[in-house]
C-alpha cells in the first residue's frame, strides 16, 4: 500500500513567520523600548532586528511542531517552497538583503 | 566534464575564502579601523545591491553544472534528530537577533566610541565605510558581497538538472522529452 502522502503546511508556517516578525516589531518594540529604556535618539534603531528576531522565533515554534509530529506520528510536515514560488521568493529575499546592507538603520 | 568543473568550484572555494580572510585581516591589521566616520555618507549604495543579484544568479547557474544528486530516505532516529537541529539552531538565532536589537539600541552613527553591546550589523557598516575612505569604491567589501551571494545562490537556491535515471514526471512523458 503506497503511504499517504505529507501534509503541505507551508503557506501556516509562512504566516506563522510573518505573524509573529509582524507582532516584535510593532508589540515588541514598545515593550523592549520600555524595558531597555532606549533613549529618545535611538529608538526605532532596532525594530528590523527585531522584526528578524520575531520571524526566527516564528520558524522556531513551527520547528518545534515538527519535532513533536516526528515523534508522535513518524512522518514530519512537509514545509518545502512550493517551485512555483521559489524563484520569486529567492528574488525578493536578495533583494531584502541588498537593501539591508546598501541602507542604513543606524542613526 | 561539467561535473569536473562543479568539483573543481567546491575544491577551489575553501582556499579562496581563507587567502580572502588573510588579506582582510591584514587590511584590518594595517588600517586598524575602530569607529566609523559619521561626517561621510557612503550608504545606500546600489552597487553592493547589484553585486548581490549577481551573485545570488551566478551561484544558481553553477548548480547547473551538476546533476541532481540521489536523495535517500532517512531513518527515524535521525529525522527526529535533525528537525531538534532546526529548532535548536532557529532558537539561537532568535537569541542572536535580540542581542543585535539591543546593541543597535544603544549606538548611533554618531558615536565616536566603540559600541558597547557589539551589534554586528554596525561593525559590517562600519567595515564598508573604512573600506570605501580607504580605496573610493570599496573593492573589499564588493568582493565578500559577492562571495556571500554566489554561496547562497549556489546552496540555497540551487537548480540542479534532473539524473538520467530519473523518472519522467506525466508532463514530460507527454512531450516525450526529458
Amino acid at each position: 500500500m503506497a503511504a499517504r502522502p505529507r501534509k503541505v503546511l507551508f503557506w501556516r508556517v509562512a504566516l506563522l513567520v510573518a505573524a509573529s516578525g509582524l507582532l516584535f516589531a510593532t508589540v515588541g518594540e514598545l515593550l523592549f523600548e520600555g524595558i531597555f529604556a532606549v533613549d529618545s535618539h535611538y529608538r526605532g534603531n532596532e525594530r528590523a532586528a527585531l522584526a528578524v528576531c520575531g520571524c526566527s522565533f516564528g520558524a522556531f515554534l513551527a520547528a518545534c511542531a515538527n519535532v513533536y509530529q516526528a515523534v508522535k506520528t513518524n512522518r514530519t510536515f512537509e514545509i518545502a517552497i512550493p517551485a512555483n514560488l521559489n524563484t520569486w521568493l529567492a528574488t525578493a529575499a536578495a533583494v531584502a538583503l541588498g537593501l539591508a546592507i546598501g541602507t542604513t538603520v543606524f542613526r | 566534464m561539467e561535473d569536473g568543473l562543479h568539483l573543481l568550484f567546491h575544491f577551489l572555494l575553501p582556499p579562496y575564502l581563507a587567502v580572502l580572510g588573510v588579506f582582510l585581516g591584514l587590511a584590518i591589521d594595517r588600517n586598524g579601523p575602530i569607529t566609523c566616520d559619521p561626517k561621510q555618507t557612503y550608504l545606500p549604495d546600489w552597487l553592493f545591491v547589484g553585486v548581490e543579484l549577481a551573485g545570488l544568479v551566478g551561484g544558481r547557474l553553477l548548480s547547473h553544472w551538476r546533476r541532481r544528486p540521489y536523495v535517500v530516505q532517512t531513518e527515524r532516529g535521525r529525522e527526529i534528530m535533525g528537525q531538534l537541529a532546526m529548532a535548536s539552531m532557529l532558537l539561537i538565532l532568535t537569541g542572536i537577533w535580540f542581542v543585535e536589537a539591543i546593541g543597535t539600541a544603544h549606538i548611533s552613527m554618531a558615536d565616536t566610541s566603540t559600541a558597547t553591546f557589539e551589534p554586528i550589523t554596525f561593525y559590517i557598516r562600519c567595515a564598508i565605510y573604512n573600506d570605501r575612505a580607504a580605496n573610493g569604491v570599496g573593492w573589499w567589501s564588493v568582493a565578500i558581497v559577492l562571495s556571500i551571494s554566489v554561496l547562497v545562490g549556489h546552496w540555497l537556491w540551487a537548480d540542479h538538472p534532473p539524473r538520467l535515471d530519473e523518472p519522467q514526471s506525466p508532463a514530460q512523458e507527454e512531450r516525450g522529452t526529458r
